[in-house]
């Protein structure tokens, strides 16, 4: 969970912050790449639907470059991480479990 | 599918586009190129700039080292030209040699490789497999990267140290345009040099005069350039000319 505790810290430090270390159990990644996208969601809202925060980007191209590649939930997130910077709508339909996305 | 209105948002998004060329690649290799296919023809029409930002290093290591070398590497080599090193180049080749011979991969291949000829470091990696992708004679856009670089000194002495007649008139016809200036004197003098001593043989002058028309072709292209600009040319008051 280090990489979700460097969101408290002050905005000029993750300037310098780099995922290249960052290699989760399954698991975690799975829980970190969910919150991650709930919160460029957040943000993308926030700064009147301008742009996703680039750490979180840099955080789906290095999940995105990683091979193996992560678990099929992490490349969904990721995925909708850059599907909500390029501006799409993201609809999840629980009932098939699948996400569509609106352009 | 990019198209030139898109430009300033594709320039905008450029970071987000960057993002999916790993997992695009990865799509490929698994036999899905549609997305792959995608992001090249956006990349292409936007000239993609934000290839350059340091983070995306590793894509570029990324596509072109992973996996068996396709007509995909082939390409991509021409979005990372800042990044290419001896290895990728090596790489890139290999993936050259396996890639068929369309337009569009075309224009990606002669761009990089005008690019990695101009590099001392990186020449030796080139292959006269890769060289002969110039007599395909691709259409390089007006302002291309290879088409400026590929005017180098150091570029035109590698092509005639091929001593490939074929490749050396394509290299020529392909540089010669009235888009791009040559690089500097030197280059000038190295091709005149060629002119007279790799073209001045028995045997070959159907490739002099095929040299010949695109030389007139050109200059035609300049002089209508002249004639055109000039008619926007006022005098001013003290009978100076000022345009």
């Amino acid at each position: 969970m280090n990489a979700a505790c460097c969101l408290l810290v002050p905005q000029w430090k993750l300037l310098y912050f780099r995922w290249g270390d960052y290699k989760p159990s399954p698991h975690e990644h799975s829980m970190v790449a969910r919150s991650l996208l709930k919160l460029a969601q957040f943000k993308y809202q926030r700064s009147q639907r301008v742009k996703v925060p680039r750490l979180i980007l840099r955080f789906a191209l290095h999940s995105l470059s990683l091979y193996p590649p992560p678990p099929t939930s992490v490349i969904a997130d990721c995925l909708s991480i850059v599907a909500t910077d390029l501006g799409c709508d993201i609809a999840l339909i629980m009932e098939f479990g699948e996400r569509w996305v609106c352009i | 599918m990019a198209e030139a209105e898109d430009l300033d948002e594709l320039h905008s998004k450029r970071k987000a586009v960057a993002t999916l060329l790993p997992y695009a690649v990865w799509l490929e290799r698994a036999g899905e190129p549609k997305m792959l296919d995608a992001l090249l023809h956006a990349a292409r029409a936007s000239r993609m700039p934000g290839f350059h930002v340091v983070s995306y290093r590793a894509i570029c290591r990324y596509t072109l080292l992973r996996g068996k070398p396709s007509c995909y590497s082939a390409c991509i080599a021409q979005l990372f030209l800042a990044y290419l090193r001896e290895g990728l180049v090596q790489r890139w080749a290999a993936a050259v040699s396996v890639a068929p011979h369309t337009e569009e991969i075309a224009q990606s291949v002669v761009d990089a490789l005008l690019w990695v000829a101009s590099n001392h470091i990186l020449l030796p990696y080139t292959t006269i497999n890769t060289w002969s992708w110039l007599t395909t004679r691709p259409s390089l856009p007006p302002f291309s990267m290879g088409r400026y670089i590929g005017t180098h000194p150091n570029v035109v002495r590698a092509v005639r140290s091929l001593e490939d007649t074929k490749v050396l008139k394509a290299y020529l016809l392909l540089l010669w345009s009235e888009w791009i200036p040559l690089w500097d004197k030197s280059s000038l003098d190295e091709m005149c040099a060629s002119m007279r001593e790799d073209f001045g043989g028995i045997g070959i002058g159907h490739h002099r005069a095929d040299l010949i028309q695109r030389l007139d072709h050109s200059l035609r292209q300049l002089d209508w350039g002249l004639e055109s600009s000039s008619s926007t040319i006022r005098p001013s008051r003290t009978g100076i000319f000022r345009i």
